[in-house]
C-alpha cells in the first residue's frame, strides 16, 4: 500500500509499504477513506517531537471501512464504517474504566520511555513517535487498529466522511477545551489560536452557554472563520498588549476562562515571545509558552485556564506566582476521545454543528508531501487539509 | 509513634532474611497495580512458570520439570537459544515467590515477586525484581541484556507486560506493523545489486 512517511525534519514522502496485518486478537484492519493532516502532525514535520524514525507512517485523524477483524473483536464486523480516535485505549485498565482513555495503562508498548520522562505513561497514539507507542498512522491506504472494539465509532450510512472525520480528534479536543472552562451562562471566554482546534473550541463554547468568545490570532483568514461563528476577534499584530486589551474588553476583570489552543510552538511579537524563539533555536528551551503566559495574566481572578495545545518539555518563565495568587484552575491533557465521540456524533446528527466548515483543502494521498509544505507556508488560507482516498 | 508519622509498611519487609540476601545484588524493584486479579489468583498464575513464556520479555518458553524446578529458554543475540534450569527457593502462598537458576546454569537468573491487595480491594500490587546474566557476568549475549543497573527497567517492562496480558488478554505490540523502512531496505538492497 502507499503511505505518507516521515523522513526527517520538514520531509515527508509517499512510500510503498506492506499492507498492515492482524498482530493481536483485538485488531481490525481498516481501509482508509478519509484522513486529515493535524496541527500535531506539524510538530512532527518540524522535527520537534523526539523519537521519530525515518519511515514512520504519519496520521492520527482517520476513518474508513473495516476489511478484516481479529478473533477477539466482538463489536465490529467487516463492512462497518468507523471513525478511529487518535488515542489508543485498551478498555480494561483502571483509567479506561473511568473513561480516562488517553491515560490508558496498557496500550503503549514503549511506556518505559514516557515513564522516565514524565513520571507516568499515557496511552499509545496513532502516528506520533515511539514515545507514544510507535503505532503506524492513518495517512495511508490501510491502517491497523488495536483494541478495535473500544477504538472505533461506527458511523451510520448516509452521512458524509467530512461531517464525522473530526470526531477522531479536533472536535472532541475543542469541545473538551470549552467544557474544561466550566462555562456558566453569560460568561466570556478568550481563545488563543484560531486553527482547527480553536475553531471547534469557539463553537463548543457557544454551545455550552458562553455569552462572548474573544479570539486571538494573527492570520486574517482564521480570524474571519472565527468571526463567522460569532466571536469577537483580536489580531495581535495590531495590539501592543493583549492582556490589557482583554481587560479593557471585559470591564477590567479579564475573561472568565482562557483557552490555549496553540501550545508549544506559539508565535508572537512581544519580548518574551522573541526570547522563546531564541532559546528554542539554540536548545536552551523545549517549548514556546508565550500564549500560556498571556492566558494566566489575562484571566480573571479565580478563573480557569484550559490548555488544549500540546506541550512536551520544560516550560520556562511561567508566571506561576500569578496563577497561585489569583487562585486559578488549570485543566489540560490529551483528550479522552472515546468518551466524547458518541455524544458529539449526536450533535452532528441533529444538525447542531457541522464540523466540515473547517475544511479548506482536499487533496489526494499522492499530494500529501506538498500539502504539508502548503500548510506551513500558507497558514492564512490553509486551515484544515483532508486527504481523500 | 503518631499515626501520621508511621511509615507505610513495605510489603517485602514481612518476609524472611533469606529473601533479602537473595535480592541484595539487585536492589532495583519495580511496582505495579493490576486490576481485577486478587493476590491469591495471581500467585497461582505466577507459580505456573509456563506462563512466563507468554509475557516475560525475551523468554521464549518455560517448561515445568517438577513442582519446584523449571527449564527456561531464551534467544541469544547470535540467534541460538540458551536454556537453563531454575528452582523455586522460597514461597509464601498468595504473598511471595522467589526463584533462581541452578548452579552452573548457562544463564544466571533470579527473580522475586511480592503480592498484596490493592487499596481498591479488587486488584493486586505486584512488586518484582528480576535479573538475567550470562556467564561472563554482563548479560551481553542475551537479546534483553540486563545488569545490576538496568534490572529495574526490565522489571518494570515485564510488569507492564504482565498487567496488559492479564487485564486485556494481549501484550501491546507494533512488531511486524507497516512502515516506510521496508521500502528503505528494499531500495538499499536493489541499489547494491
Amino acid at each position: 500500500m502507499k503511505a505518507l512517511c516521515w523522513q526527517g525534519k520538514e520531509s515527508v514522502e509517499i512510500r510503498n509499504v506492506n499492507d498492515p496485518k492482524i498482530l493481536s486478537l483485538g485488531d481490525a484492519i481498516v481501509k482508509v477513506t478519509t484522513t486529515a493532516i493535524g496541527g500535531s502532525d506539524l510538530h512532527l514535520y518540524d522535527g520537534i517531537v523526539p523519537s521519530m524514525r525515518k519511515g514512520d507512517i504519519l496520521g492520527h485523524e482517520t476513518m474508513g471501512e473495516v476489511v478484516e477483524i481479529g478473533r477477539g473483536v466482538k463489536k465490529l464486523k467487516v463492512g462497518d464504517r468507523i471513525v478511529i480516535p487518535f488515542d489508543i485505549a485498551c478498555g480494561h485498565c483502571h483509567h479506561c474504566k473511568k473513561e480516562e482513555y488517553s491515560a490508558c495503562d496498557n496500550s503503549n508498548p514503549n511506556s518505559f520511555m514516557t515513564e522516565k520522562l514524565y513520571g507516568g505513561s499515557g496511552a499509545g497514539l496513532f502516528g506520533f513517535s515511539r514515545l507514544y507507542g510507535g503505532y503506524a498512522g492513518g495517512q495511508a491506504e490501510y491502517i491497523r487498529v488495536p483494541y478495535a472494539d473500544i477504538n472505533s465509532l461506527i458511523i451510520p450510512r448516509g452521512i458524509s466522511d467530512e461531517k464525522v472525520l473530526f470526531l477522531s480528534d479536533i472536535f472532541p479536543t475543542g469541545f473538551v477545551a470549552a467544557e474544561n472552562c466550566q462555562i456558566k451562562c453569560g460568561q466570556t471566554i478568550a481563545v488563543w489560536g484560531a486553527g482547527p482546534v480553536g475553531q471547534m473550541a469557539i463553537r463548543s463554547a457557544f454551545l455550552l452557554g458562553a455569552e462572548r468568545v474573544i479570539v486571538i490570532d494573527h492570520f486574517d483568514g482564521r480570524l474571519k472563520m472565527a468571526r463567522q461563528a460569532g466571536a469577537e476577534i483580536i489580531n495581535y499584530e495590531n495590539e501592543t498588549d493583549i492582556v490589557d486589551e482583554l481587560k479593557y474588553r471585559t470591564g477590567g476583570m479579564g475573561p472568565d476562562a482562557c483557552i490555549d489552543a496553540v501550545g508549544l510552538e506559539a508565535h508572537g511579537n512581544t519580548f518574551p515571545a522573541q526570547m522563546d524563539r531564541m532559546k528554542t533555536a539554540v536548545g536552551l528551551a523545549t517549548d514556546r509558552p508565550n500564549v500560556l503566559r498571556q492566558a494566566i495574566q489575562a484571566v480573571r481572578k479565580c478563573g480557569v485556564v484550559s490548555i488544549a495545545g500540546i506541550y512536551g518539555g520544560f516550560l520556562d518563565k511561567i508566571p506561576f506566582g500569578a496563577a497561585f495568587s489569583k487562585g486559578l484552575t488549570m485543566k489540560m491533557g490529551p483528550t479522552h476521545t472515546q468518551k466524547y465521540m458518541k455524544l458529539l456524533l449526536k450533535e452532528i446528527l441533529i444538525d447542531k454543528i457541522d464540523p466540515s466548515f473547517v475544511i479548506t483543502h482536499r487533496v489526494k494521498l499522492a499530494e500529501g508531501p506538498t500539502a504539508y509544505k502548503m500548510i506551513k507556508e500558507e497558514m492564512n488560507e490553509c486551515i484544515k487539509v483532508i486527504i481523500k482516498m | 509513634m503518631p499515626q501520621a508519622l508511621r511509615k507505610v509498611q513495605d510489603p517485602k519487609s514481612q518476609f524472611s532474611p533469606t529473601l533479602h540476601r537473595l535480592t541484595e545484588n539487585h536492589k532495583n524493584f519495580s511496582v505495579i497495580t493490576i486490576e481485577d486479579h486478587l493476590p491469591e489468583d495471581l500467585f497461582h498464575f505466577l507459580k505456573n512458570f509456563e506462563n512466563f513464556g507468554h509475557y516475560l520479555k525475551g523468554i521464549s518458553a518455560v517448561t515445568i520439570l517438577t513442582s519446584t524446578r523449571s527449564r527456561w529458554y531464551a534467544q541469544l543475540k547470535s540467534g541460538q537459544f540458551a536454556e537453563w534450569d531454575s528452582e523455586i527457593v522460597e514461597e509464601v502462598p498468595g504473598l511471595m515467590l522467589s526463584w533462581q537458576s541452578v548452579p552452573y546454569a548457562q544463564i544466571t537468573s533470579s527473580g522475586s515477586v511480592w503480592l498484596t491487595r490493592s487499596p481498591s480491594g479488587h486488584g493486586s500490587i505486584v512488586t518484582l525484581s528480576i535479573l538475567f546474566e550470562s556467564p561472563n557476568g554482563k548479560g551481553s549475549d542475551l537479546l534483553f541484556a540486563t545488569n545490576k543497573e538496568n534490572s529495574g527497567s526490565l522489571a518494570m517492562t515485564n510488569l507492564h507486560r504482565l498487567k496488559a496480558y492479564l487485564e486485556t488478554g494481549e501484550i501491546p505490540t507494533t512488531d511486524g506493523q507497516s512502515s516506510g523502512r521496508e521500502q528503505l531496505m528494499h531500495d538499499f538492497l536493489t541499489t547494491r545489486h
